[in-house]
C-alpha cells in the first residue's frame, strides 16, 4: 500500500501544489486547510507523515503538534513555513518535529524528508 | 465593733450574699470566717481545700458552678473524682497522683485540661496547683488546691508557636532562594568568563604583535581590548559575590611584604594622578612584612584608591599610609573629595548600593565593590570603616591581623603578584581616565542634517557619532543637563539618547525638553542597554518616536536616524508653506475690505481719483450698467497691456480667459443682483496673451443721494505668487503622502514578502510536479494542464500583489477613477495580513453589496484604508484583557453616501484628543511619524469627504470615512 501524506496549509494553491508534488512521488495526499480539518480526517484514518504550516487560523501548526504528541501519536511531522522564526523552529525541532523548512524549499529536500520520514514511522 | 463593720450594718441587722448571711450579732471570729467565704466564693479562679488524703472538703462556688457540681455531692469523696477530672482517664490517675505527691509535702504545679465551663461540658485549660498545708508540728493538715483559667493565654501562645514555625519555614524558603541566586550568579558568571577570556586573549595578542596595524585599528581594538576587561572585572565581582554567598570563598593566605604590594597598587594610579594634577602620597614603612590574602587584599587597595580618585577633584590630595598597631597592622586612604555623609557610611557597604537610584547616576560601575571589598577584609578578620578625613573628604581605614589564623596554611611569596589584578588595576584606572577628559566634540560637516548625541560612555559616543558623521553634522553630550542646554543653543534635527546618564537621566532629559516650545516637536531616538518592554512602550508612548537597544547594528541605527530627519525636515517645510500661506491670505483680505472702502468714497466724490487708487498695485476698473469699461487704473492697465485711451472701448469680458467669462459674467450678475461678488479668474494681458490668476471683488455703486446704481467696480489681485505657493504646498502634499506610503510599506515589507512568496512556492511545486510528470513514460495530460494552470494563476496572484506595490510605491500624479470601494478595500487586505498575525489581531470585514461607484483615487484611497487599519491595530497593542478585533465596514449612509469605517477595541480617543489626532503635521505620538492620520485627512478632504473619529462605547475607537458617489458629483 502506498503512504499516506496529509498536508496542512491555509494557503489553497500552496497545499494543491505540495500535494501535486508528494503525489507524482509516488505517495497518496489527502489536504486540508487547518489544523481542526486533519484531526477530524486523523481520528478515522492513520496518516503516515504530516507536512504541516506554522501559522494557520485558529490552531497553530505548533499546537496541533503538541497535541498529538500529548495524544501519544507519534506522526512524523515535517513543518513548512512562511516565516522561519528560530523560536518556532526550536520549538518544533525539540518537540520531534522531522524537518523544518522554510519557505520555498527545494522539493527534493522535502522529498527526501517525506521519504525518510516513514522508516521512523511506526504508528502504534 | 470596728467603724466599718458598724457602717454596714447601718440600715438592717443583717445582709446576705447568696448562701452566706452576715448578720450585726454575730462574733468577730464568725464574722471574719463568713467574710472568708464570700471572698472564696466570688473569687474568678478554682479554689478548694482537701484533708491530706485528698478527700474533698471546700470549693469556692466559681469552680463548682464551672462543672456544675453541688458541692455536698463531692465532699468527704477523693477529690480526683470529681467532674473536673473526668475529660479523660489520664487527666483522672494524673489528679490522683497530684494528690499522693502533694500528701508527702511536695508543692505542686502544673497546667491541666479540665471540664470548667457550660455547666460541665466545655474543657478549659488551668495553671493548677497543690499546696500542703502544714500545722505547727510540721505535719500536714490540708491540701490547698488552686486553679487559674489560662485558656486564652494557651490559645495564643499556640498560635505564636504556629506563626513562629511558619516563620521559620520562610525563612528556609528564602535560604534556599539565596543558595539558588548565588548558584545562578556563578554559573552565569563562569559563562561568562570563558568567551570574555576569548576575546582578550586574541585582541591583546593583535595588539601585541600588529605593527601593521592603522591607527584606527589599534584604536578599535583598544577600545575591545578595554571594554572586555571591564567586563570581565564586572563579571569577577559578581562571582566573588557568589562564592561569598555560598561560603565558598577561601584564603590563599601569603607570608609577603605588605609595604612593597601597597606601593605597587598605589602606582598604578600615578598616571591618573598627574593627569588630574592630584597629589598622591604613600607614607609605608620599607618592609612589612605581614600573612594576607595578596589577591583579595589589592583589590579592596585598588577600589578604595579608586574611589578616591573618582571623587576627589583636579588638584586635590590623596593619602595612603600603613601602619602597625600592636598586632594589628592599619591601611588608611583618605582624600579631600566632598566625604561621605555620615548618614550614608554603612549604606554604601550594601550589595548593589549606588548614592542615586533611577535613571541618573553620576558613576559607572556595579555598586559591588564597596560590599565585596568589606567582606574580604572580614575574611581576613578585620575591620574596615570609613569617617571623616583630616584633610577634607573621606577616610577609609582598614585594620587586619599581621598573623593568619592558628592553623591556616601560609605560603611563602614566590615571583611578583599576580596578573589578573595588573589587567584589574590598569582596567579601573583607564576607566576613570576616560570619564575625566570629557570635551565637546563635533564630527561632520557643517551643512548636514544635525543629531544630537547623548551618552555618558565616551568610547559608545565616538562610535555612535563616527557612524553618524558621514551623513549628519553630529554634536555630542554626555548627560541629560548638557544636552538640555545644547540642543537650546544647536536646534538639532534629531537626539539620540542614552537612558542612564549622570546629573539627569534620558528620560527626564527628554522630559524636560519636551516642555520647551522650541524643542517640543524636535524628534528623539532612545538608545538603551535597558531591554525591558515595559519601560520601552513608555517611552514609546510619552517620550521618544523611536527606541533601539543595544547593542544595536550601526547600519540600523543609521537608518533610523536617517528616517528620523527626512521626516523633521518634511515637516518643517510644510509647517513654514503653511505658515506663510495663511498670512498671505489674511493680509489680502484687509487690503481688500481697505481698498474697498477707499473706492467707494472715491466714487461719490465722483470727480477725482485719488492717489491711492492711481497708484495701487492692484486691478482697480469701473464699469457703466450698460457694460462699457469706463475706467482702468494705471497698474491694472499695465497688467492687462491697454493703453489708456483704449480703455473706453472694451468691455470687462475682454480682460479675462475665454474659458472663464462665462464664470465672470455669472459674476457680475450677482454683484448686481446681492450687491457684491468674489472669485477667482484668470485675467489675460491683451498684448502678451499671458494668462494671469486673478482674486477679483465686483460690487455694485450706488449714488449716494439717490440711492440709485451707477455702476459695477472691481479690484482684483494678482494671485500668481499664491498660486505657485499652492501649487508648491499641493506638490509638498503629494510627495508627504508618497513619503508616508514609502514608509508604511516599510513597515509591511513581512507581509507583503509573504504575500509573494506564497504563490512563488506553489508555483515552483506545481513546476516541479510538472517536470517529474513528464519523466512519466506516458504522462497524464490533465494533470500537468491543471498545474500548469495553476501556475499561471499563482503567477497572476503575484504579479497583482506586486503591481498593487508598485502602485504604492510610485510617485504619481493623483487620477481619479470611478471606484468600487469594496474593491479598493479587498485588494489592500492582503497587504496587512502578516501585520494582523504579528499584532495578534483578528479582522473582521462586513462589506455591503452593491456600493454605488465613488469618483477617486485608488492608490490615495488604499493609502487611508491602510493608515486606518495600521492605526487600529497599534492602539490594541496595549489590550490584553479582551480579544483584540478590528473591524472594517463599509455602507451606504443616509444620503445616499459611501461610509467606510475601521472600529477598534482598543485604548480609545478621548473628545479632546480627537483633534489633536489630525491637526496636520503636529505630533507628539510615537511609532511612526504621527502623520497617517493627518495625511489621511487631507485626502479624504481632497476628494470631497469627511474623515473622523469617535470613542465607541465599549472601548476603542472607530474612525469613519465618507465620499459621496460618482454620479452626485
Amino acid at each position: 500500500m502506498r503512504p499516506l501524506v496529509a498536508i496542512v496549509d491555509d494557503e489553497k494553491s500552496v497545499r494543491r501544489a505540495v500535494g501535486r508534488l508528494v503525489k507524482c512521488a509516488g505517495m497518496e495526499v489527502e489536504c486540508f486547510a487547518s489544523a481542526e480539518e486533519f484531526l477530524e480526517a486523523y481520528s478515522l484514518r492513520a496518516h503516515d507523515c504530516l507536512i504541516l504550516d506554522i501559522r494557520l487560523p485558529g490552531m497553530s501548526g505548533l499546537e496541533l503538534q503538541s497535541r498529538l504528541v500529548a495524544a501519544g501519536r507519534k506522526l512524523p511531522i515535517i513543518f513548512v513555513s512562511a516565516h522561519d522564526e528560530a523560536e518556532s523552529r526550536s520549538q518544533a525541532l525539540q518537540a520531534g518535529a522531522v524537518a523544518f523548512f522554510g519557505k520555498p524549499f527545494k522539493e527534493d529536500v522535502l522529498l527526501r524528508a517525506v521519504r525518510s520520514a516513514f522508516q521512523f514511522h511506526d504508528p502504534y | 465593733m470596728s467603724p466599718t463593720r458598724l457602717q454596714l450594718f447601718r440600715d438592717a441587722s443583717s445582709l446576705s450574699v447568696r448562701d452566706v448571711i452576715l448578720s450585726a450579732g454575730d462574733s468577730l471570729q464568725t464574722y471574719r470566717e463568713k467574710l472568708a467565704r464570700i471572698i472564696l466564693d466570688e473569687m474568678y479562679q478554682f479554689v478548694g481545700l482537701l484533708d491530706a488524703k485528698g478527700m474533698t472538703l471546700e470549693i469556692n462556688r466559681a469552680a463548682l458552678e464551672g462543672a456544675g457540681i453541688n458541692l455536698s455531692d463531692i465532699q468527704d469523696k477523693p477529690f480526683w473524682e470529681a467532674r473536673w477530672w473526668q475529660v479523660s482517664r489520664e487527666t483522672r490517675e494524673r489528679q490522683r497522683e497530684l494528690c499522693g505527691r502533694a500528701a508527702a509535702g511536695e508543692f505542686i504545679r502544673c497546667d491541666m485540661e479540665i471540664y470548667g465551663r457550660s455547666g460541665g461540658e466545655g474543657t478549659i485549660t488551668i495553671d493548677f496547683s497543690l499546696l500542703p498545708v502544714r500545722d505547727h508540728q510540721d505535719k500536714i493538715l490540708f491540701l490547698l488546691a488552686e486553679g487559674r483559667n489560662i485558656t486564652e493565654k494557651k490559645v495564643a501562645e499556640a498560635e505564636i508557636a504556629q506563626k513562629n514555625e511558619e516563620l521559620q519555614k520562610l525563612l528556609e524558603q528564602i535560604r534556599h532562594l539565596d543558595e539558588l541566586k548565588s548558584d545562578l550568579f556563578a554559573n552565569i558568571s563562569h559563562e561568562l568568563r570563558t568567551p570574555l577570556a576569548l576575546i582578550l586573549g586574541p585582541v591583546e595578542s593583535i595588539l601585541a604583535s600588529g605593527n601593521s596595524l592603522t591607527e584606527l585599528q589599534r584604536r578599535d581594538l583598544s577600545v575591545i581590548r578595554h571594554n572586555a576587561a571591564t567586563l570581565l572585572k564586572h563579571v569577577n565581582d559578581l562571582l566573588d559575590l557568589a562564592k561569598l554567598d555560598a561560603g565558598k570563598m577561601t584564603m590563599d593566605y601569603v607570608d609577603l611584604d605588605l609595604a612593597r604590594l601597597v606601593r605597587t597598587a598605589a602606582a598604578h594610579f600615578d598616571a591618573l594622578a598627574s593627569q588630574k594634577s592630584v597629589s598622591h602620597a604613600v607614607l609605608a614603612p620599607d618592609v612589612l612584612r605581614a600573612e594576607v590574602d595578596p589577591e583579595k587584599l589589592e583589590r579592596v587597595l585598588l577600589n578604595l584608591l579608586s574611589n578616591a580618585f573618582k571623587f576627589t577633584p583636579n588638584g586635590g590630595r590623596i593619602q595612603c599610609a600603613l601602619n602597625v598597631s600592636g598586632n594589628r597592622f592599619v591601611l588608611t586612604v583618605q582624600d579631600s573629595g566632598p566625604g561621605i555623609p555620615p548618614a550614608l557610611r554603612t549604606s554604601i557597604f550594601e550589595r548593589f548600593r549606588q548614592g542615586q537610584g533611577g535613571t541618573t547616576r553620576e558613576f559607572g560601575g556595579t555598586g559591588l565593590g564597596l560590599s565585596i571589598a568589606k567582606d574580604f577584609v572580614e575574611l581576613h578578620g578585620g575591620l574596615i570603616t570609613v569617617s571623616d578625613a583630616p584633610i577634607g573628604g573621606t577616610l577609609a581605614q582598614l585594620e587586619i591581623p599581621l598573623r593568619a589564623p592558628q592553623g591556616s596554611i601560609v605560603r611563602k611569596q614566590v615571583g611578583e603578584p599576580p596578573t589578573t589584578s595588573a589587567i584589574a588595576a590598569s582596567t579601573t584606572v583607564e576607566e576613570l581616565r576616560s570619564g575625566n577628559t570629557h570635551e565637546i566634540q563635533t564630527w561632520g560637516e557643517v551643512g548636514n542634517p544635525k543629531v544630537l548625541v547623548v551618552e555618558d560612555h565616551p568610547e559608545m559616543r565616538r562610535f555612535i557619532a563616527e557612524i553618524l558623521s558621514n551623513e549628519f553634522r553630529v554634536i555630542t553630550a554626555a548627560d541629560g543637563l548638557e544636552a538640555l542646554s545644547m540642543a537650546a543653543a544647536e536646534m538639532p534635527d534629531l537626539v539620540v539618547t542614552d537612558l542612564m546618564m549622570p546629573k539627569l537621566g534620558g528620560d527626564q532629559f527628554l522630559r524636560q525638553m519636551r516642555e520647551l516650545d522650541a524643542l517640543m516637536q524636535l524628534p528623539a531616538l532612545v538608545l538603551s542597554a535597558k531591554a525591558d518592554e515595559t519601560l520601552r512602550l513608555r517611552v514609546l508612548a510619552e517620550l521618544a518616536q523611536d527606541y533601539l537597544v543595544k547593542p544595536f547594528s550601526s547600519a540600523e541605527l543609521l537608518a533610523r536616524v536617517r528616517n528620523l530627519v527626512a521626516m523633521k525636515r518634511s515637516r518643517d517645510m510644510m509647517q513654514r508653506e503653511l505658515a506663510s500661506q495663511s498670512q498671505d491670505l489674511a493680509f489680502l483680505t484687509q487690503e481688500l475690505i481697505a481698498s474697498k472702502r477707499t473706492i467707494q468714497n472715491i466714487l461719490q466724490a465722483q470727480r477725482r481719483l485719488s492717489a491711492l487708487v492711481e497708484n495701487s498695485r492692484d486691478f482697480i476698473s469701473f464699469a457703466s450698467l450698460e457694460g462699457h469699461v469706463m475706467f482702468v487704473n494705471p497698474a491694472g492697465r499695465e497688467l492687462v497691456g491697454v493703453a489708456e485711451d483704449d480703455v473706453k472701448g472694451t468691455v470687462p469680458l475682454d480682460y479675462v480667459l475665454e474659458e472663464d467669462r462665462q464664470m465672470l459674467s455669472a459674476g457680475m450678475a450677482a454683484a448686481l443682483a446681492k450687491g457684491n461678488w468674489e472669485g477667482e479668474v484668470r485675467f489675460r494681458n491683451l498684448k502678451t496673451r499671458a494668462s494671469i490668476p486673478m482674486f477679483q471683488h465686483i460690487f455694485d455703486v450706488k449714488d449716494t443721494e439717490t440711492g440709485q446704481r451707477i455702476g459695477l467696480a472691481t479690484i482684483s489681485r494678482d494671485i500668481t505668487e499664491r498660486k505657485r505657493i499652492e501649487d508648491g504646498l499641493r506638490k509638498a502634499q503629494t510627495e508627504l503622502a508618497h513619503v508616508s506610503r514609502v514608509a508604511s510599506m516599510g513597515e509591511l515589507t513581512a507581509s507583503i514578502a509573504h504575500e509573494i512568496n506564497q504563490p512563488l512556492v506553489a508555483i515552483v511545486a506545481n513546476a516541479n510536479a510538472c517536470a517529474r510528470m513528464l519523466d512519466v513514460r506516458s504522462p497524464d495530460l490533465d494533470e500537468i494542464r491543471l498545474a500548469v494552470r495553476d501556475i499561471a494563476d499563482d503567477g497572476e496572484r503575484a504579479s497583482q500583489v506586486l503591481s498593487r506595490i508598485r502602485g504604492l510605491l510610485k510617485k504619481s500624479r493623483p487620477g481619479k477613477s470611478e471606484l468600487d470601494m469594496n474593491e479598493v478595500i479587498t485588494e489592500v487586505l492582503p497587504l496587512i495580513r502578516g501585520e494582523m498575525d504579528k499584532h495578534r489581531t483578528k479582522l473582521v470585514k462586513g462589506l455591503q453589496h452593491g456600493l454605488p461607484r465613488v469618483l477617486g483615487d485608488r492608490i490615495e484611497l488604499q493609502q487611508v484604508i491602510i493608515n486606518l487599519l495600521l492605526n487600529g491595530m497599534e492602539a490594541m497593542d496595549s489590550t490584553l484583557d479582551r480579544p483584540r478585533v478590528l473591524e472594517i465596514r463599509s455602507q451606504v449612509g443616509k444620503s445616499g453616501e459611501v461610509i467606510i469605517a475601521v472600529r477598534d477595541s482598543g485604548s480609545g480617543v478621548s473628545a479632546d484628543q480627537i483633534g489633536n489626532l489630525f491637526s496636520p503635521f503636529f505630533t507628539t505620538k510615537p511609532g511612526g511619524m504621527g502623520m497617517g492620520l493627518p495625511i489621511s485627512r487631507t485626502i479624504i478632504e481632497a476628494h470631497g469627504g469627511t474623515l473622523g473619529a469617535t470613542p465607541n462605547q465599549a472601548g476603542g475607537a472607530t474612525f469613519q470615512f465618507t465620499l459621496a458617489p460618482a454620479a452626485q458629483r
